[in-house]
């Protein structure tokens, strides 16, 4: 899974969000890594409800200006716990690596 | 409207109109909620992202797809592309050869594109190998042989494409069926008009195209991996000739050295096409 993909679904794991919402969320959760251009985001939103990981949930007019929100489907759901699973267990092999450590060695001359 | 709001109107302008029917409205609403209240001008990541978006969808490029999806769509274009040039040349070199014949061949091939239009590979792989077959018999002779790689090189394209279903490649790749069209065309005319510039321009399409197909590759890298499996068919060409007019590469490795530069081009394509397909299988 592409990084900026992972984090549009990390954006709605809580509740249905707008375009421009789950862009500034998605900004936030990757702690400004992710910085989506517009043509990218629906670019990206295309693959997803092409998967069937998002759906559109509704439209409404805030201001004049159209806003259509996106939800996570269970498949969405599914797709984003199984990755997540896999990058933790990838980070484990670093950050567990004194489980997995040969005991130390004894110095030389000290038996 | 606000000027920032008629100059990315402008830019949206860009996508097909179905497509600015069903997102226009809201990919509008979030530039203009991602933007400083201050700016008047559009953000160059912006614009980057809806040329690069716009490109994609007006290609048929814009959804997700397999690697194997990727090739498939890829080997029919190519196989498609080699029966032009086979046909094409057959149809040029006519009067030197059994007219008969050539009619036969070139029918043969008209009919392996029909065949693989309806995705029915089987019936295409045994046209393209029965018109490579009866262009060797007519042609009667190794050196005029060498020029008919494209068919023996398409059967081997249309092979992995034998026994699945039917692969449909969006209207853009089909236009890459222009490429051979234009390069057989200034070749024949050469070839028939003694005029050797013409006949060089038929390979210098190819390549500003293979180049040019290499920058593509951002938008859809089908594209570039067509262009680079038909354009083999020039260096098996140029191998077969070599090897026919020195004698097993006997005059030593200048030929090789020729030979290896003409690969570089669709090796490269090949290698650019693959490597973003892999990306482009990512969700």
């Amino acid at each position: 899974m592409r990084e900026p993909t992972y984090f549009i679904l990390a954006a709605l794991q809580d509740e249905p969000l707008h375009g421009y919402a789950i862009m500034t969320r998605a900004g936030e959760l990757s702690r400004g890594r992710v910085r989506l251009a517009t043509g990218t985001l629906y670019a990206a939103l295309d693959r997803l409800t092409g998967e069937g990981y998002v759906v559109s949930t509704h439209e409404e007019i805030v201001n004049g200006r159209a806003r259509r929100y996106y939800r996570l489907t269970p498949d969405g759901a599914a797709a984003l716990r199984s990755e997540a699973e896999a990058m933790a267990a990838a980070a484990r092999v670093v950050t567990d690596r004194t489980a997995f450590s040969p005991a130390p060695r004894p110095a030389a001359g000290l038996a | 409207m606000t000027e920032l709001e008629r100059r990315y109107a402008g830019w949206l302008r860009l996508y097909p109109k179905a497509y600015r029917r069903a997102r226009g409205a809201e990919m509008l609403a979030v530039l203009m909620d991602s933007s400083p209240p201050d700016r008047s001008r559009p953000q160059w990541r912006e614009v980057r992202g809806l040329i690069l978006g716009a490109l994609r969808v007006r290609a048929g490029a814009h959804g997700r797809r397999t690697v194997g999806h990727s090739w498939r769509v890829s080997l029919r274009t190519a196989a498609l592309m080699l029966l032009i040039v086979a046909g094409g040349d057959v149809l040029w070199q006519m009067t030197r050869h059994s007219v008969g014949a050539s009619l036969v061949v070139v029918a043969a091939c008209v009919l392996a594109m029909v065949a693989v239009f309806r995705g029915a590979y089987l019936a295409a792989t045994v046209l393209t190998a029965g018109a490579f077959v009866l262009d060797a018999v007519a042609r009667q002779g190794i050196y005029e042989f060498s020029s008919s790689w494209p068919l023996p090189l398409a059967v081997v394209l249309l092979i992995p494409l034998v026994g699945r279903g039917a692969v449909t490649a969006p209207r853009s790749l089909h236009l890459m069926l222009l490429v051979p069209l234009v390069s057989v065309t200034l070749q024949g005319y050469g070839t028939i008009a003694q005029e050797p510039a013409f006949q060089t321009a038929g390979r210098t399409v190819w390549q500003t195209l293979a180049v040019a197909a290499i920058i593509w590759s951002i938008v859809d890298e089908r594209v570039t991996i067509s262009l680079g499996l038909a354009f083999l068919y020039v260096v098996v060409s140029s191998a077969a000739s070599d090897l026919v007019a020195m004698g097993a590469w006997s005059t030593g490795s200048w030929a090789l050295i020729d030979l290896a530069v003409l690969a570089t081009l669709p090796v490269l394509n090949i290698a650019v096409g693959a490597t973003v397909a892999v990306f482009r299988a990512r969700i």
